[in-house]
């Protein structure tokens, strides 16, 4: 437990803050993606994804429920943002940022346009009218975009497994 | 047939992605429902792993540490559980 919050805390941390309207709330929301990632550890499967995608995909999936529940139950109180408490970096990092730097290579073998809506989309979590306003595109294109940008994505990371198992073939 | 196939697992990559990125309409939702019952062994997170790749690509080096308030709310639930 203490080596995956070592290890994950940033990351998990990193994308709830992009996710949750405010500091508070994302501490709240970590929590609740921790408990996730360990009632879940036993479906983690090394030959379809990291670990890092796979604690990214929990936390995605975590926050974006709870971004919806709240939605629905939404008070107009804000809650003051805090200052950040500073800890130390790291080793375990380096090996998030590898993954890291591989995502990005994906990223940017898909067109700008798909990667712009993929990065609106998911990384800062604006709605498809929010982008459409933003990008001056028409609804149904930002779908477009979103839509064949990840399926791009599958196929270079499909292609990417394929030699990977290749490679690991004795 | 296989062509039906072919057009239902196109269907449902559709779907999946904008259950990814933008989630799904009722009558999407049902659609996809649907679909899921006639391909119950479809891989249904494959388009959540590629947007939780799309969120490590904008991670970046030396990123905020979980604060430490939160780090041990979680130990303390992480224990009592």
């Amino acid at each position: 437990m203490e080596e995956c919050l070592q290890k994950y805390g940033g990351l998990v941390w990193s994308i709830a803050r992009k996710l949750c309207p405010n500091y508070a709330d994302a501490e709240d929301a970590v929590q609740e993606v921790f408990i996730e990632v360990w009632r879940h550890a036993g479906r983690f499967d090394p030959q379809v994804a990291s670990e890092s995608t796979y604690i990214a995909m929990i936390a995605r999936r975590r926050l974006i429920d709870r971004f919806r529940r709240r939605s629905r139950e939404l008070d107009t109180a804000s809650i003051q943002e805090e200052m950040v408490e500073s800890t130390s970096r790291h080793e375990e990092q380096t090996e998030i940022e590898e993954e890291a730097a591989r995502a990005r290579e994906y990223m940017q073998q898909l067109r700008p346009e798909q990667q712009q809506v993929l990065e609106l989309s998911i990384t800062h979590g604006l709605s498809q009218s929010e982008i459409s306003e933003a990008t001056n595109l028409p609804l149904g294109t930002v779908k477009t975009h979103a839509r064949r940008g990840l399926m791009r994505l599958r196929e270079l990371l499909g292609a990417n497994q394929v030699e990977t198992t290749k490679g690991d073939t004795p | 047939m296989s062509n039906r196939w072919q057009s239902c697992e196109t269907r449902l990559l559709e779907l999946l992605a904008d259950q990814a990125t933008f989630g799904l309409s009722a009558d999407e939702q049902e659609e996809f429902s649907a679909l899921l019952a006639i391909m119950p062994d479809f891989d249904r997170d494959c388009m959540q792993r590629m947007a939780a790749t799309v969120h490590l690509a904008s991670f970046v080096k030396a990123p905020e540490p979980l604060p430490a308030s939160p780090k041990q709310r979680i130990r303390a639930r992480a224990f009592h559980a």
